[in-house]
C-alpha cells in the first residue's frame, strides 16, 4: 500500500501535469509547460518587480543626491547684453549672474509682443531667414492663409469638444433630477437624503464638466478671433502690395521692387534697408497673424504654431536696503545681442551676511583712518562750542559780550593751529603710489582727493583707495579674514555675553515675582475659607435659620475676621517686579542727567582756568554752567519725584521682602556695568571693522556699490578660480551649512541648529518610547492571558500605525502642551483643570487608601491554587479586584492632577509658559507616542520568536518568571526589538506634520542645548545642560519651510534638496548607530553576563 | 488471552484490582471504562522519593490523566512507557508543575515529592522546580557560554562566588561525562555543541542544583546510537545518586537502564513494576504484547 503511494507520489513530482501513461514523452515535448510548471515567469515577474522598486529607490536617492551635491558647486558667471528697444539710448542693458537653469520653451506671437520693439524686430528677421524667403512679404497672404487652415482645424476640434460636453451636460442634468425626484417619490426620508448626497457627488462631476465647457467655448472665440484676424491681415498685406506698387509706378515710374528698395534707403540713409519693413511697420493685429503665420512656416507644416526657443534663468543677486529687486531674471536667446555673452573676468560673487549673493566687480578697496584727536583739541573745540551755543544763555550786555567774543579768538587760533598740525602729523605717513590713491574726508563728510586739500578745513578721516580690480581684490583677500575674525568675536559678545547677563537680570525679576507669589499664596486659602462660610451660611438662610441665630452669628463673624485679616496681606501685596522695574528706570534717567550735570560742571570750571580766574569771560563760562544746569536739575526733578513716590509703594511690602528687592537693585547695576563693558568692546569691533570697504560696479546699479567687509561670508572671482579653488568654495560652503546658523530666511547659511533639533528629538525619542513599548509588548506578551481584551487591545495598537500622524500633533497640542506643560507650569489652575479644596483632597486620600486596602484583599482572595479549577466566586473576585485596583488607580490620578497644594514649577515665569508650550520634550514624546505601535508590534513578535523549549528550559531550572524574562527571553528578542527600535527611529526622524503643531519653529533663537564655545564662535560639540522645553528646528520643517513658505523660491529650491540630502544622512547615521549597538548588545547578551 | 487474565486474577497481587475481569482492557480504556492499573508488590516494598496519587489532569475539558497511582523509589531509574500520545509528558510535567504555564490545565490529586505535597495551596513552584532537574526531549541550551548554561540555576539563586561556580560547573559538567570533551571550551557559545553533547549539557544544568529527583523526557529520541549510549551510560552512573524518571520510546532502553517500568495508556497507568518483570513475565496480556512490540 504505501509504496503504491510512493510510486505515485515520485510521478507527480516528476511532471506535474504528465499523465500517467506516457509522462516521459510529454516532458520532453512541452518545455513551454513544464517552465510554467516550475514557475519559470515568476522569476522574471517578482525579478522585474523587485528591479523596479530597486531603480525607484536608487532612483530616488539618486535624484536627492545629484541636486543636493550640486547646490553647493560655484558657477562661472555669466554677462549678456540686452537688445535695447531705444536705439538712442547708450546704456548698455547687462545681466550678469550664474545661470542655475534652463529650458526651451514655445515661442508665440502673443508672447513675443510683450516683448521690446528691437527683440521682435530681430525675432521676424531670424524667422524669416530661417524660412529662407525673398519674397516673404508679397507670400504674406498665402502664409497667412496657410496659418488659417490650422485654426480652422482647431476651430472644428474645440467644435466638437463642446458638443461632447454639452451633451454629457444634459444627460447629467436629467439623471440627477430624475433620481432626486424618485428618492421624495419613494417618501423615505433617509434614501431622500442618500440621493442628495450622491447627486451632490455627481454635481461635482456636473460642474467639472461645465467647467471644462466654458474653457473650450473661451477657446473658440478666441479661435474665431485669430481667424478674422488673420482675414483682416491677409486684406491689409494685399492692399498695401498694390498701394506700394502703386506708389512705386506712380513716383519713379518704374515698377519692382529694386526701385522701392532704394527709395527706403535714401529716406533713412543710417538704417540698413529691409524688406520686411511692412511687417514691423503693420498694425499689432496684423502684426500677430504675420508673426503667427511665419512662426509656423518656421516649425514647418506638421501642424505646430510654435518654434522652440530657449531661455536661461541667471542669477542676479544683488538686493540691498534701497531696491528689493528679482535676484532671477530669465533671459532667452533672442532678447541678447548676439555674440555679447561673456564671462567678465574679474566679477565677483560675495555672498553676503544680509541680502544674498552680490555680483560686481571690484572697483576700489578702501581702508579708512580715522585721525585721533587728542584731548588738548577736544578741549578747545568744546570750549568754543559751549561758548557758541549758549552765550545768550549768560545773560551779558552787548560790551561785555563782544569782551568774551575777543577772549575766544585766541583759543579758536590755537585750536586752528593745532589741527593743522595734526592733520599734516597725520597725513604725513600716508603717501601716494602708482596703484594707491589717498582721499581726505573733512568733519562736513565731504571726501577730496589729498591734492585738494583746503588747509582751513577740519578734517577727521583718511581713505587710502586702491583702483584697479587686482589690487582691490589682493587687499580684500589680505583684510578679509581678519574682520571676519573679529566678526566671529562680536558675534559670541552679543549672543553669549550679553545673553547671559541679562538672564541674570530675568532671574533677579523672577526672584521678585517669587515673593509676590508668597504673598498671595497667603490669601488664598483665606479667600477658600470664605467662600465656604459663604457657602455654609447661604445653606442655613434656605433652611430658614434666622441671621440672628447663635450658628449662624459665628460664621458671619468669623466670615469678617477673615475679611480683615485678607485686606491687611492685600495691602501687602504690591507688584513688586513693576516698582523695581520703573524705579529702576527713572534712576537711570537720573543717572543720565546727573552725568551731564558733572559733565557741564568740569567744563565750566575749564574754561574759566583757561580765561584767568577773574575775567569776564571766566565769569561767563560760569554763569552759562550755572544756568544749563539749573535746566537740568528742573529735568531731573520728575523722575526723582516719581522714584521717592515709588519707594514708598514698595515700602508697603512686608519687611522680609526688602533684601530681595536689594538684591534685584544690585543685580541690575552689576548688570549695567557689564553691559557697558560688553558693548563698549563691541561698538570697537564694530567701528575697527567699518574702516574696511570694498566698492564694485555692478550691472544692476548706474551707481557703484559700498560693501562692508564684515558683511561679506565669503566671495571669490567665479571666472577665474581653478579647480582646487571651486573645491574649497564648494568645501567651505558645505561646512558653513552644516556648523551655522542660517541666514536670510534660512535660504542660506547653515542647518546647525535644525541637526541638533533633529538628532535631540530623535534620541529623546527614542529613550522615551523603548521604556513603554517594550514593557507594554512584555505584559501583552508573557503576563496577559489570552482573551478578547488582549486581542482588541492588540489589533488597537496596530491600528494606531495607521493614524495619521497629523492627529497625533493635535493629540500632543492638547495633551502635552496645554494640558501637562501648564500643569507643570502653573499647577492644575494654570492648566484650567478643576482644584480640590484641601479638605476633600485629604478626604479623597482617606478614600484612596480605603479603595486600595479593598483592592488588596480583594486580590489575595480572589488567587485560585495553580492548576486548580477557580470557581465562580474566586473568579468573580478577581474581576471585581482588577475594576478596584483600576479605581484606585484613578483616584490616585485625580488626587495629583487636583491637587490644591501643587503650584508648579515655573509658576514665576507666568504667565510666560515654560512648558506649557510647544518644546523639543513635547515634540519628542509626541513622537514617542507615534513609534509607540511600531515598538509595540516588533517587540511583540521578537518575544513570539523566542522558542518555548528556552522558556521552559528556564523554568525548570527554577527560575522565576521575570528571571527568565529577563535572562533568556530578551536577550534572545533582543536583536528583533533593535530591528522595531530602528524603524521607529527612522519613522520618528522624517516625521514633521506633528511636529508643527508641537514646537518646531522656522527659526530658533536658541537650541534645546547649549553647543561648546569654539575661538569665538559656536561650535557644533555640545556641552550645555538639555532645555528640554526650548522649541526647536527640525530638519523636516526646515524642508517645508524653504520649500513652501520662502519668499525667494529660486533661492530656497536648491538648499531644499540639500537638506533634504542632510536629512537622509542623519536618519542613516542614527540608524547606523542604533545598528552598531544592536550587535553590541547582541554580544554582551548573548555572552550570558547578567 | 484468556489465560493470562486468569493467571492475574489466581495471583491476585495487585490492590487495586477489581475482580471484573476484562477480556480485553485496552479497548476498555479506549471505551472510557474506570480500568485499574496494575500495580507489582514490589513497588511497595521500595522507598518513595515521589508518591503520586489518584492524579487527574484536563486540557481545558479534554481529560489527559487518569487515576494515576504512581510511587517512584528512591534512588533507581524509572521509566514511563507507552504509545505517544498516552499522556507521559504530560504526567511528567506535572511533576515539576511545568503544567501551570498552559493556562487551561487544570488538575485533580496530589503529588508528594519526599512527603512535601507538590500541588498544595502556597506552594512555592520556584523552590519546588529547585528540587528538581528537567531534561527535555530536544535539547535547549541558552544561547550563552558553557559555562553560565551550566551554573544557570546557581546564578539564578544569586551564587556570585566565582569559585563555587567553577567547582559546581566542573562536578556537573563530570557528573554528565561531558567534562573531558568541553573543558577547553567553557566560555564558547553551548549552541556550537553538537546534539549529544548538548543534551548531556542540559543533563549537567539539571544537576547542577542538586535535585532530588531528575526527570528525563526522551532525552536521546533526536540523538544518534553513539550519543545515546553515551547517555545512557551517564544514566547507569547517576543511578543511586538520583531518583530517576525518564520517559522513552525505546523498549530496549527501557530494558537496559531502568529498574521499574510503568506503561501507561490514553492516560492511564496500566502496569508498574520491576522492569525484569515487566519485561520477562508482565501480569498483562497487554503489557505483553506491547513490550514485544505486537501493538501500538
Ligand atoms: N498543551 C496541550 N493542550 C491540549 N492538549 C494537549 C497539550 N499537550 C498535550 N496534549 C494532549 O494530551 C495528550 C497527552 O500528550 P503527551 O504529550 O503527554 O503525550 P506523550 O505520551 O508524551 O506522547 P509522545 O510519546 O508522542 O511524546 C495528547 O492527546 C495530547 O494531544
Ligand atoms: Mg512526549
Amino acid at each position: 500500500m504505501s509504496s503504491e503511494v510512493d510510486q505515485v507520489a515520485g510521478e507527480q513530482t516528476r511532471s506535474g501535469l504528465a499523465k500517467p501513461a506516457r509522462p516521459r514523452m510529454k516532458h520532453r515535448s512541452s518545455s513551454g509547460m513544464s517552465m510554467l510548471a516550475h514557475g519559470e515567469p515568476m522569476v522574471w515577474l517578482t525579478g522585474g518587480a523587485l528591479a523596479a522598486c530597486l531603480l525607484m529607490i536608487v532612483g530616488l536617492l539618486g535624484a536627492v543626491l545629484y541636486f543636493g551635491m550640486s547646490t553647493f558647486v560655484p558657477l562661472p558667471i555669466v554677462q549678456v547684453e540686452l537688445i535695447d528697444a531705444d536705439p538712442n539710448d547708450d546704456q548698455k542693458r547687462l545681466v550678469t549672474g550664474e545661470i542655475t537653469k534652463e529650458e526651451v520653451f514655445d515661442l508665440s506671437a502673443e508672447s513675443l509682443l510683450s516683448e521690446e520693439y528691437a527683440v521682435v524686430n530681430r525675432v521676424i528677421e531670424d524667422t524669416v531667414k530661417a524660412i529662407g524667403d525673398e519674397n516673404i512679404v508679397a507670400n504674406l497672404p498665402t502664409l497667412i492663409e496657410n496659418d488659417s487652415e490650422f485654426v480652422r482645424r482647431d476651430l472644428v476640434e474645440a467644435e466638437e469638444k463642446l458638443e461632447y460636453y454639452n451633451e454629457w451636460i444634459t444627460t447629467l442634468e436629467r439623471e440627477l433630477e430624475e433620481r432626486i425626484a424618485s428618492a421624495t417619490a419613494g417618501g423615505r426620508a433617509i434614501e431622500a437624503r442618500m440621493a442628495k448626497i450622491r447627486a451632490s457627488s455627481d454635481g461635482e462631476e456636473l460642474e467639472d464638466y461645465r467647467a471644462s465647457f466654458q474653457t473650450f467655448r473661451g477657446k473658440r472665440k478666441a479661435l474665431r478671433a485669430q481667424l478674422k484676424g488673420n482675414e483682416d491681415a491677409i486684406a491689409y498685406f494685399n492692399g498695401l502690395t498694390s498701394n506700394s506698387e502703386n506708389a512705386a509706378t506712380t513716383r519713379t515710374g518704374q515698377p519692382g521692387e529694386g526701385s522701392s528698395e532704394d527709395e527706403e534707403e535714401a529716406e533713412t540713409p543710417d538704417q540698413p534697408p529691409s524688406k520686411l519693413q511692412p511687417i514691423f511697420d503693420a498694425p499689432r493685429p496684423a502684426k500677430v497673424a504675420a508673426i503667427n503665420a511665419l512662426l509656423r512656416e518656421q516649425a514647418g507644416m506638421n501642424g505646430e504654431k510654435t518654434v522652440k526657443a530657449r531661455r536661461r534663468m541667471f542669477r542676479t543677486g544683488n538686493k540691498s536696503k534701497e531696491v528689493n529687486r528679482p535676484t532671477f531674471e530669465w533671459v532667452a536667446d533672442y532678447q541678447m545681442v548676439p555674440g555679447s555673452e561673456e564671462r567678465p573676468e574679474w566679477t565677483i560673487v560675495a555672498e553676503r551676511m544680509e541680502y544674498g549673493r552680490f555680483y560686481g566687480v571690484p572697483r576700489q578697496f578702501v581702508l579708512r583712518h580715522k585721525r585721533t584727536i587728542d584731548t588738548e583739541e577736544e578741549d578747545l573745540a568744546s570750549i568754543i562750542e559751549l561758548f557758541d551755543m549758549n552765550l545768550w544763555r549768560a545773560g551779558l550786555d552787548d560790551e561785555k559780550n563782544g569782551e568774551v567774543l575777543n577772549s575766544l579768538e585766541p583759543l579758536r587760533e590755537e585750536l586752528k593751529s593745532l589741527r593743522k598740525k595734526t592733520i599734516d602729523e597725520f597725513f604725513n605717513g600716508f603717501s601716494v603710489t602708482d596703484n594707491k590713491s589717498i582721499e581726505i574726508v573733512d568733519e562736513g563728510g565731504t571726501v577730496v582727493p589729498l591734492a585738494n586739500r583746503d588747509e582751513a578745513k577740519n578734517y577727521v578721516e583718511l581713505r587710502e583707495v586702491w583702483s584697479t580690480p587686482e589690487i582691490a581684490w589682493a587687499k580684500f583677500e589680505q583684510y578679509h579674514d581678519e574682520v571676519r575674525e573679529r566678526l566671529a568675536e562680536r558675534y559670541s559678545l552679543k549672543e553669549h555675553e550679553l545673553g547671559m547677563v541679562s538672564k541674570r537680570r530675568n532671574d533677579a525679576l523672577k526672584e521678585l515675582r517669587r515673593e509676590e507669589l508668597k504673598i498671595d499664596a497667603k490669601l488664598a486659602p483665606i479667600y477658600r475659607e470664605k467662600q465656604i462660610l459663604e457657602d455654609e451660611m447661604i445653606a442655613l438662610e434656605k433652611v430658614g435659620v434666622s441671621s440672628d441665630s447663635d450658628a449662624y452669628q459665628k460664621l458671619s463673624k468669623r466670615f469678617d475676621e477673615l475679611t480683615v485679616e485678607a485686606q491687611a496681606i492685600a495691602r501687602q501685596s504690591v507688584n513688586l517686579r513693576g516698582l523695581a522695574h520703573d524705579i529702576k528706570q527713572y534712576d537711570d534717567q537720573i543717572e543720565i542727567i546727573d552725568g551731564l550735570i558733572r559733565e557741564n560742571d568740569q567744563l565750566g570750571k575749564m574754561a574759566a582756568k583757561r580765561f584767568g580766574e577773574d575775567s569776564v569771560a571766566a565769569g561767563a563760562a560760569l554763569e552759562i554752567v550755572k544756568k544749563l544746569n539749573e535746566e537740568k536739575q528742573i529735568e531731573r526733578k520728575p523722575p526723582a519725584d516719581k522714584v521717592a513716590e515709588l519707594r514708598a509703594d514698595l515700602e508697603k511690602a512686608p519687611d522680609y521682602v526688602a533684601p530681595t528687592v536689594e538684591r534685584f537693585f544690585e543685580v541690575q547695576r552689576e548688570a549695567d556695568l557689564e553691559d557697558r563693558e560688553i558693548n563698549e568692546n563691541i561698538a570697537r569691533i564694530t567701528k575697527e571693522n567699518s574702516r574696511y570697504l570694498l566698492i564694485c560696479d555692478t550691472t544692476t546699479s548706474p551707481a557703484p556699490v559700498t560693501l562692508s567687509l564684515d558683511n561679506i561670508v565669503r566671495a571669490y572671482p567665479a571666472n577665474q578660480i581653478d579647480k582646487a579653488e571651486a573645491v574649497g568654495v564648494y568645501g567651505s560652503r558645505w561646512w558653513e551649512f552644516i556648523s551655522d546658523d542660517p541666514r536670510e530666511a534660512n535660504s542660506e547659511g547653515g542647518v546647525l541648529p535644525a541637526i541638533w533639533g533633529t538628532v535631540i528629538m530623535t534620541l529623546i525619542m527614542s529613550i522615551a518610547v523603548a521604556p513603554f513599548g517594550v514593557l507594554a509588548a512584555l505584559y501583552l506578551r508573557e503576563y496577559a492571558k489570552a482573551g478578547v481584551i488582549v486581542s482588541v487591545i492588540r489589533i488597537s495598537i496596530s491600528n494606531l500605525a495607521g493614524v495619521p500622524s497629523i492627529v497625533f500633533g493635535v493629540f500632543g497640542l492638547g495633551f502635552f502642551c496645554t494640558g501637562v506643560g501648564s500643569y507643570i507650569d502653573g499647577g492644575p489652575e494654570n492648566a484650567s483643570w478643576p482644584v480640590l479644596s484641601e479638605g476633600r483632597w485629604f478626604v479623597i486620600l482617606a478614600v484612596l487608601a480605603v479603595v486600595s486596602c479593598i483592592a488588596f484583599t480583594l486580590s489575595l482572595s480572589g488567587r485560585v491554587r495553580p492548576g486548580a479549577h477557580a470557581t465562580a466566586t474566586k473568579r468573580l473576585l478577581q474581576n471585581v479586584s482588577t475594576f478596584v485596583w483600576i479605581a484606585a488607580v484613578c483616584i490616585f490620578a485625580a488626587l495629583i492632577v487636583m491637587a490644591p497644594f501643587f503650584r508648579g514649577f515655573y509658576q514665576a515665569d507666568l504667565p510666560n509658559p515654560t512648558f506649557g508650550k510647544g518644546g523639543v520634550l513635547w515634540a519628542s514624546l509626541t513622537l514617542a507616542l507615534l513609534t509607540l505601535p511600531v515598538v509595540i508590534v516588533a517587540t511583540e513578535e521578537a518575544l513570539a520568536a523566542v522558542p518555548n523549549s528556552m522558556r521552559e528550559g528556564s523554568y525548570g531550572c527554577g527560575a522565576s518568571k521575570w528571571q527568565t524574562i529577563r535572562n533568556i527571553v530578551l536577550p534572545h528578542a533582543l536583536p528583533g526589538i533593535m530591528t522595531g527600535m530602528i524603524l521607529a527611529m527612522a519613522r520618528g526622524a522624517g516625521e514633521v506634520a506633528p511636529l508643527m503643531l508641537v514646537g518646531a519653529v522656522k527659526l530658533a533663537p536658541e537650541l534645546p542645548i547649549a553647543l561648546a564655545d569654539f575661538s569665538g564662535s559656536v561650535g557644533p560639540i555640545p556641552t550645555g545642560p538639555l532645555h528640554a522645553d526650548r522649541s526647536f528646528m527640525h530638519l523636516g520643517f526646515h524642508i517645508y519651510d524653504l520649500g513652501f513658505q520662502s519668499q525667494d523660491s529660486e533661492a530656497a529650491r536648491p538648499m531644499v534638496f540639500t537638506t533634504t540630502l542632510l536629512l537622509i544622512l542623519i536618519i542613516a547615521a542614527l540608524n547606523i548607530g542604533a545598528i552598531w549597538l544592536r550587535n553590541k548588545l547582541r554580544k554582551r547578551f548573548q555572552s550570558g553576563q547578567f | 488471552m484468556s489465560t493470562i487474565n486468569t493467571t492475574e486474577e489466581q495471583q491476585g497481587v495487585s490492590v487495586s484490582e477489581t475482580k471484573t475481569p476484562y477480556s480485553n482492557r485496552l479497548a476498555a480504556i479506549a471505551s472510557g471504562e474506570k480500568v485499574p492499573s496494575v500495580i507489582h508488590e514490589a513497588v511497595a516494598r521500595e522507598e518513595h522519593t515521589l508518591e503520586i496519587s489518584d492524579f487527574n489532569l484536563w486540557y481545558g475539558v479534554k481529560q489527559a490523566l487518569f487515576d494515576i497511582e504512581l510511587d517512584v523509589p528512591y534512588g533507581q531509574v524509572t521509566s514511563l512507557i507507552g504509545p505517544s500520545g498516552c499522556g507521559k509528558s504530560t504526567l511528567l510535567r506535572c511533576v515539576n508543575r511545568m503544567n501551570d504555564l498552559i493556562g487551561t490545565v487544570r488538575i485533580e490529586g496530589n503529588m508528594e515529592l519526599n512527603g512535601d505535597s507538590i500541588y498544595k495551596v502556597g506552594v512555592d513552584v520556584i523552590e519546588l522546580r529547585k528540587r528538581m532537574g528537567m531534561v527535555f526531549q530536544k535539547p535547549n541550551p541558552f544561547p550563552m557560554s558553557i559555562f553560565e548554561n551550566v551554573v544557570y540555576p546557581l546564578r539564578i539563586d544569586g551564587e556570585r562566588n566565582k569559585a563555587v561556580l567553577e567547582e559546581i560547573c566542573e562536578k556537573s559538567l563530570r557528573g554528565a561525562a561531558i567534562w573531558e570533551e568541553v573543558k577547553d571550551r567553557l566560555q564558547e557559545s553551548a549552541l556550537s555543541l553538537s546534539g549529544g553533547q548538548q543534551q548531556r549539557l542540559c543533563i549537567a544544568r539539571a544537576i547542577a542544583s542538586e535535585p532530588e529527583v531528575l526527570l528525563l523526557d526522551e532525552p536521546c529520541s533526536a540523538l544518534d546510537p553513539i550519543a545515546t549510549g553515551k547517555i545512557e551510560d551517564l544514566i547507569g552512573e547517576l543511578r543511586g545518586e538520583y531518583t530517576i524518571l525518564i520517559v522513552t520510546h525505546n523498549m530496549q532502553q527501557a530494558s537496559r537502564i531502568s529498574d521499574y517500568t510503568a506503561l501507561m495508556y490514553l492516560g492511564r497507568l496500566v502496569e508498574y513494576g520491576p522492569t525484569l518483570d515487566i519485561f520477562t513475565k508482565p501480569k498483562l496480556k497487554e503489557t505483553e504484547d506491547y513490550v514485544t512490540g505486537r501493538f501500538g
